[in-house]
């Protein structure tokens, strides 16, 4: 049977599958000066709030002004196993047979921080290979994941009228580096009295844009896709702060990485058996800085 | 932690636990449990009749194996010149998911499961002089099972046939599709409005139809213990009561259509205990939560479904005694409707053989065991007494956590039951694999094991399709075209105003259109949905 | 690290298998791509090209694996991925193994294949994007 794709696409879905593994394997990817007009867009938000759909109906907004859309979306792998259920595409299933709808599940692989360490270079590659609209979606649920900040340019909180009691608990850093907090599904009851919240507590300069918005009711999602697409001054807010945890979570990850050699791991390992918390720590240090 | 088991809590299933996990103590002492209602009184747990099974046994419904297009119809003139007074009609996957046999998307899959059925022609088709106002019609349909209906209804409109004489079922229970069978189109909230039209439709003018028979079964298939899916069923029952409700159709007006399908396990006891306390959960539900006052809506009218799962391809001529077991049970348990499955089902389809042997299993337990002799024999039992006790407690609270947190449609929306489904089936495959699950021929004996069986599978008719897809396209080119597009305009305006749309689908489907036209009418106006896998 | 696509092809809905594995080849330390029901030939290769999968999974009930699954064959190709090797599972009759194994599939489970040999199968799949 004959393909259903055009030549030309799935070349380009080719090139930026490609590019990604390269990310994942850490090999070198494509880079280039991020262009004007386009950016990367980080949604996070609690689990079942709807990130994916908010991401799908944004993209089918790209689409009909004929952009292509890149989403890197990223699960837990297991800390026992190493593997990971990727769940994020059955949530796209609008856009499956759409090629330039390129959605990639990320496993985060021992990352902290709900990103996995691909996603920069996997995010400024999809850019370089000219992908117009770059969305990233992190683990959900992480209530001190902000390392989001350090590679998107615009964060988006995603909240739900039930998320009340969520806000206390959700570390001031993640409130923080949100540029635009939307109240999803805002066809429920609670929605207004959870903006005021919301509005009352984001004073200053650079606050935070809130709005509401209902994927079933189509309420709000012109509203936010021109709020992503209108060029805003980076807030700064919490940013600086920010691209230091995600340095800090590199340094994590590369940890973790190296106390695969046996000998290091063993060497750790007995430290911490014998108490000696700190000559363990220097043994990673030591085993990074020649590694 | 919940206040249901699950399959992690069986140590030594048949010994130490029930099927659902459920601790089985070494024995019961009297004086636990305090006697309950007689036969046929509220709460219904010891049967619904006072006399149990003495004035007639319980129906023996088996399948009649069925071949696809033009054969059906003779199939079923066969059938009903024999004296069957029911026919079963299985319809292909793509009528199932309301797709024409045109469609890309049903490439492969037309007649191959079933029929065919794309508009009217074929409905009458397909019943070409069988005598509707006599015999009754059961269909396994779901998603489309308003489409179906009206095809039948406009078939008997124009045979003149009064509605009110239609018997039949369809399955319409689309909230167990997303969680278990699949076979769902539109978002869980849109599907279960369109149930709710299939029912108050029914309850109109069709007296003698079930518009929906709620099930356990596919969710037992798909993983679930079987006190689970008895506690979700109930769950998405009283999501449907409730849809109905606020069409502002009464309670007992609609209720004492609603029928529902659970059945018997391996597990005899357990299978016993179940019957007998979802009779009083659904007398308790109807009666307290919606206030029922007729009698005959607090009443569990329930199939027994065929348990094919517990069938092994080795050695088939075992799965005679799960059968006798599975009758067995289902009769003490006091079902109303019973079909055990086939020796051979593990295998294939199932044989004449095999299917007339299914009957005659129904047959002997019905006329040799006495398990007719009187209602409720296991009554009594401190065991029994205990072990109903226990399941009705757990699925009450299952339907309490279910309700009290968004029920059953926002359960499923966000896959919360699939999750819970596939966590059992998750557990139930491991304990298969490793030889805790015993199956006696397969996992447990001493020799290993070797299929020898071959595995028959439907066989797919080029020829067939094409026949099915040259008749759509000339029904498509000689019926009046503006008057089937005005026809699937009012299903459009009913169904964005909210207004019933069953009479419009019978109107359109004597104007012509088809399912797939039909069900892109829905599509456009409620989306396309795909459900949380729960994984 | 093993990237496995799971898909099921067609109209059929029976995917309590298919979850059960997605989550055995988790636990094994695969990383387990499940599209969910009812997906065309075109949706799954387009999902094994953008996810870059190391390998493909197919599971049908419906009897209808012998042309689903040379349509997905057709459009892996395609997609310049005639490389991944294909795994078949479901309700297979012995009869059509080696049709599958001649259209290019790797390997074929029928209904009733104990999960350990399934697992032990993908496992053994090099990964690429490790």
């Amino acid at each position: 049977m004959p393909s259903a794709f055009s030549v030309t696409d799935l070349q380009r879905v080719r090139q930026l599958a490609e590019a990604l593994s390269a990310a994942e394997r850490g090999g070198p990817t494509p880079q280039a000066p991020r262009p004007p007009g386009r950016s990367v867009v980080g949604i996070i938000g609690p689990p079942g709030v709807g990130k994916s759909s908010v991401i799908s109906e944004l993209a089918a907004l790209s689409r009909t002004r004929g952009e292509s859309v890149a989403v890197l979306a990223v699960d837990p792998t297991s800390p026992l196993t190493g593997g990971a259920l990727l769940g994020d595409r059955v949530r796209m299933a609008a856009h499956s047979e759409d090629p330039l709808v390129f959605v990639r599940s990320f496993a985060s692989r021992g990352h902290p921080g709900g990103l996995a360490a691909a996603i920069p270079a996997a995010a400024n590659a999809a850019l370089a290979l000219g992908w117009d609209q770059v969305f990233v979606e992190p683990v959900g649920g992480g209530q001190n994941d902000i390392a989001i900040a350090s590679c998107a340019d615009v964060v988006v909180l995603l909240l739900s009228p039930e998320s009340g009691d969520e806000i206390q608990a959700l570390k001031a850093g993640v409130l923080e580096i949100a540029d635009i907090i939307v109240i999803n599904k805002a066809d429920r009851p609670g929605a207004s009295s959870l903006l005021r919240v919301l509005e009352s507590a984001a004073t200053g300069p650079g606050r935070p844009r809130c709005m509401l918005l209902s994927v079933t009711d189509g309420l709000g999602i012109k509203e936010l896709d021109l709020a992503l697409r209108t060029p805003r001054a980076p807030s700064g807010r919490g940013r600086d702060a920010a691209h230091l945890a995600s340095v800090l979570d590199d340094l994590v990850g590369q940890a973790r990485a190296s106390l695969r050699a046996p000998k290091a791991r063993e060497d750790v390992l007995r430290l911490i058996r014998s108490g000696q918390r700190s000559a363990a720590v220097r043994r990673i240090v030591e085993e990074l800085s020649h590694g | 932690m919940p206040a249901w088991t699950s399959r992690d809590d069986i140590t030594e299933f048949g010994v130490s636990h029930t099927e659902s996990g459920i601790p089985v103590r070494l024995s019961y002492p009297p004086g636990e449990t305090s006697p309950l209602p007689p036969p046929g009184e509220f709460p219904y747990a010891r049967g619904l009749r006072a006399d149990g099974y003495r004035t007639r046994p319980w129906t023996f419904r088996q399948y009649a194996g069925f071949a696809g297009g033009t054969e059906t119809n003779e199939r079923l003139r066969y059938l009903v010149a024999n004296g069957q007074s029911g026919l079963s009609i299985a319809l292909d996957l793509p009528t199932q998911m309301g797709l024409d046999s045109d469609d890309p998307r049903a490439k492969y899959e037309v007649g191959r499961l079933g029929v065919a059925i794309d508009c009217l022609a074929d409905m009458e088709a397909l019943y070409d002089g069988i005598p509707i106002e006599s015999i009754s019609s059961s269909f396994t349909i779901n998603a489309t099972a308003l489409v179906i209906l009206a095809f039948y209804v406009a078939m008997a409109d124009r045979r003149g046939t009064p509605r009110e004489k239609l018997s039949g079922t369809v399955q319409n229970d689309m909230l167990k599709e997303f969680v278990a069978r699949g076979a769902y189109m539109y978002p869980p909230a849109h599907s279960v409005r369109l149930c709710t039209d299939l029912i108050e439709f029914c309850v109109r003018q069709l007296p003698k139809w079930n518009p929906i028979s709620i099930a356990a079964a596919h969710m037992r298939s798909a993983g679930a213990t079987p006190v689970m899916s008895d506690g979700f069923m109930f769950a998405n029952a009283i999501a449907y009561c409730e849809a109905v409700l606020d069409r502002g159709v009464p309670f007992d007006d609609f209720a004492p259509q609603l029928s529902f399908l659970t059945s018997s396990y391996k597990d005899v006891f357990e299978t016993v205990a179940r019957f007998r306390a979802c009779r009083a959960a659904w007398a308790k539900i109807a009666r307290d939560r919606f206030g029922a006052t007729n009698p005959r809506s607090m009443t569990f009218r329930v199939h027994s479904g065929g348990d094919i799962d517990a069938m092994t391809a080795a050695e088939p001529i075992n799965n005679v005694a799960r059968m006798t077991l599975n009758a067995f049970g289902a009769a003490l348990g006091g079902v109303q409707s019973l079909q055990v499955p086939c020796y051979d089902e593990a295998y294939e389809i199932p044989t004449e053989d095999a299917i007339l042997n299914a009957l005659r299993v129904q047959q002997i337990v019905a006329f040799e065991s006495g398990v007719r002799y009187t209602a409720d024999p296991l009554a009594g039992s401190y065991f029994i007494e205990a072990l109903t006790a226990e399941v009705l407690g757990q699925i009450e609270a299952i339907v309490d956590e279910v309700t009290s947190t968004g029920g059953a449609i926002e359960w499923i929306t966000d896959g919360r039951m699939q999750a819970a489904i596939s966590r059992e089936a998750r557990l139930w495959e491991e304990r298969v694999a490793d030889g805790r699950e015993v199956r006696v021929g397969l996992n447990s004996d001493k020799h290993t094991f070797q299929n020898d069986q071959e595995l028959a599978v439907h066989q797919f008719d080029p020829d067939a399709v094409e026949a099915q897809v040259s008749r759509l396209s000339k029904h498509r080119a000689s019926r009046d075209s503006a008057r089937t597009a005005e026809a699937l305009g009012a299903i459009a305006d009913a169904a964005r105003q909210d207004q019933n749309v069953m009479e419009t689908l019978v109107d359109a489907a004597k104007a012509g259109a088809t399912i797939g036209e039909i069900s892109g009418v829905f599509a456009n106006i409620f989306g396309d949905f795909s459900a949380p896998t729960g994984v | 690290m093993t990237r496995v696509l799971l898909a099921k092809p067609g109209l059929d809905g029976h995917d309590k298998g298919i979850k059960v594995l997605a989550t055995m080849l988790r636990d094994a330390g695969c990383e387990v791509i499940y599209t969910g029901l009812h997906q065309t030939p075109t949706r799954i290769a387009l999902a094994a090209l953008q996810e870059d999968v190391d390998v493909v999974g197919l599971s049908m009930l419906s009897g209808a694996h012998l042309e689903l699954t040379a349509d997905v064959i057709s459009e892996l190709k395609a997609a310049g991925l005639s490389d991944r090797p294909i795994l078949v599972g479901g309700n297979i009759p012995r009869r059509d193994i080696p049709v599958l194994q001649d259209m290019g599939v790797a390997r074929v489970f029928a209904a009733g294949t104990p999960y350990q040999d399934i697992i032990a199968w993908f496992a053994a799949v090099p990964g690429r994007a490790t």
